[in-house]
């Protein structure tokens, strides 16, 4: 894939102690660059280096295009990875109640608009990167809180079963595709 | 507005477990689709086993419905039901056949502390309300939940003397399934009490009425029903 040459280069927290770094392509064409504890959080894009064999030498000679994450999402990804890259490893949750203290750094990353978060999470979801998927997950289970079935009808957007049924309805009555 | 029933399934279930179980109920009476997804969390083995009490009782004009959650009890939840006087579309609203929510459903919740363990029981204690038959409604609302938590009540108490043969033949053929046990004593030509069980061997025997509570914890044939006047109050 061929990157145009007036496209940003986003720096991201770099760390001059980790000499590896690899380079990452957002769907819009914007670069980033990743450390290598940092991208490793990230299963998809770790298994992905693995598997192309790039090694210290030519990581950055390969930058990884990544189709389904555009940059807006990949840059508080990046922010994230290079946050918690040197975090110890989570303990097994023992309850279903996921009981842990959202730190304050992150709160304030994810304090993003609905729509923004939704698109982080499948962008999250498709990177494989547990820790910021059980945060995001923490954050839209926060905004339960407090409500009544009603506003979290509004609030999670969930129709009504009426509303379900007649969107059922209008789906099997339009044409398929030869139709 | 974020629309949570969009998102891949592995992704809702990780928020759904973020919510507490009276988060879940809430969120379970919103729509058909959202109480399936809701089901479908908590349908894992590792889930059902985490209830351990589902007490139905069933009082003269109202009744309750507790479960407790394990393995650390953590969250319970006791439901009241109570008849609706006065119906308004305003003040209420329709979850199922014959019973509301007020639109300011609440948790009522109670905070109390473990005597050995640093963390807090949370005692949800909502309120439903149901509008004319109290045994159809009940067992409307324990169906809901069974469903939703992919467990069976455990155990059932009710006041003989408040319901007639029918309402009490419908609540066994509810609850009584192969797996349970139905026991009814007659005193002094009236039904005194009646125990719904379960049918495992190593489960302990627990009689409730409205007035005493019989307990027996001996082995299977070796019968021996030790009196107790007031629940859980040993007689002198």
């Amino acid at each position: 894939m061929s990157v145009e040459p007036e496209v940003p280069i986003v720096q991201v927290e770099e760390v001059r102690e980790n000499p590896v770094l690899y380079k990452i392509i957002s769907s819009d064409n914007h670069v980033f660059t990743i450390s290598e504890h940092a991208v490793k959080l990230s299963k998809t894009l770790w298994d992905l280096i693995t598997n192309l064999g790039l090694t210290a030498e030519n990581a950055l000679d390969n930058p990884i295009p990544v189709e389904n994450v555009n940059g807006k999402n990949m840059e508080t990804i990046v922010q994230f990875c290079e946050r918690h890259k040197y975090d110890e490893e989570e303990p097994e949750y023992t309850n279903y109640i996921r009981e842990f203290v959202l730190p304050e750094w992150d709160r304030q990353l994810l304090s993003i608009d609905n729509e923004e978060l939704f698109q982080l999470i499948l962008a999250t979801n498709y990177l494989d990167i547990q820790k910021l998927m059980d945060y995001c997950c923490r954050v839209i289970g926060d905004m339960a809180k407090d409500k009544t079935p009603e506003e979290l009808r509004i609030i999670y957007g969930i129709p009504t079963d009426a509303e379900d049924d007649a969107l059922e309805r209008s789906a099997s009555d339009s044409p398929g595709p030869s139709g | 507005m974020l629309p949570i029933l969009r998102l891949p399934i592995l992704v809702l279930n990780n928020v759904l477990a973020h919510l507490n179980v009276f988060e879940l109920v809430s969120l379970s009476v919103c729509s058909s689709r959202c109480k399936s997804r809701c089901i479908q969390f908590r349908s894992s083995i590792k889930m059902k086993k985490h209830i351990e009490k589902f007490h139905v009782e069933f009082l003269s004009d109202s009744s309750k419905v507790d479960i407790n959650f394990y393995p650390s009890l953590q969250q319970c939840l006791n439901f009241e039901l109570k008849k609706l006087e006065e119906h308004s579309d305003d003040l209420y609203m329709c979850i199922a056949n014959g019973l509301y929510i007020s639109r300011d459903w609440s948790p009522n919740v109670k905070h109390i502390g473990h005597d050995i363990s640093p963390t807090w029981l949370w005692k949800f204690r909502p309120i439903i309300y149901y509008s004319t038959d109290l045994a159809a409604s009940t067992l409307t609302w324990v169906r809901f939940l069974s469903e939703l938590f992919s467990a069976q009540p455990t155990s059932l108490s009710l006041t003989f003397n408040c319901f007639n043969t029918e309402e009490i033949n419908r609540i066994m053929d509810c609850h009584c399934s192969d797996k349970s046990i139905a026991t009814v004593t007659v005193e002094n030509n009236k039904i005194g009490w009646f125990i719904l069980q379960s049918a495992g061997p190593d489960d302990v025997f627990m009689v409730h009425s409205h007035l005493r509570t019989y307990q027996c914890n001996d082995p299977p044939g070796v019968p021996s029903v030790s009196y107790y006047p007031a629940r859980e109050t040993p007689l002198m």
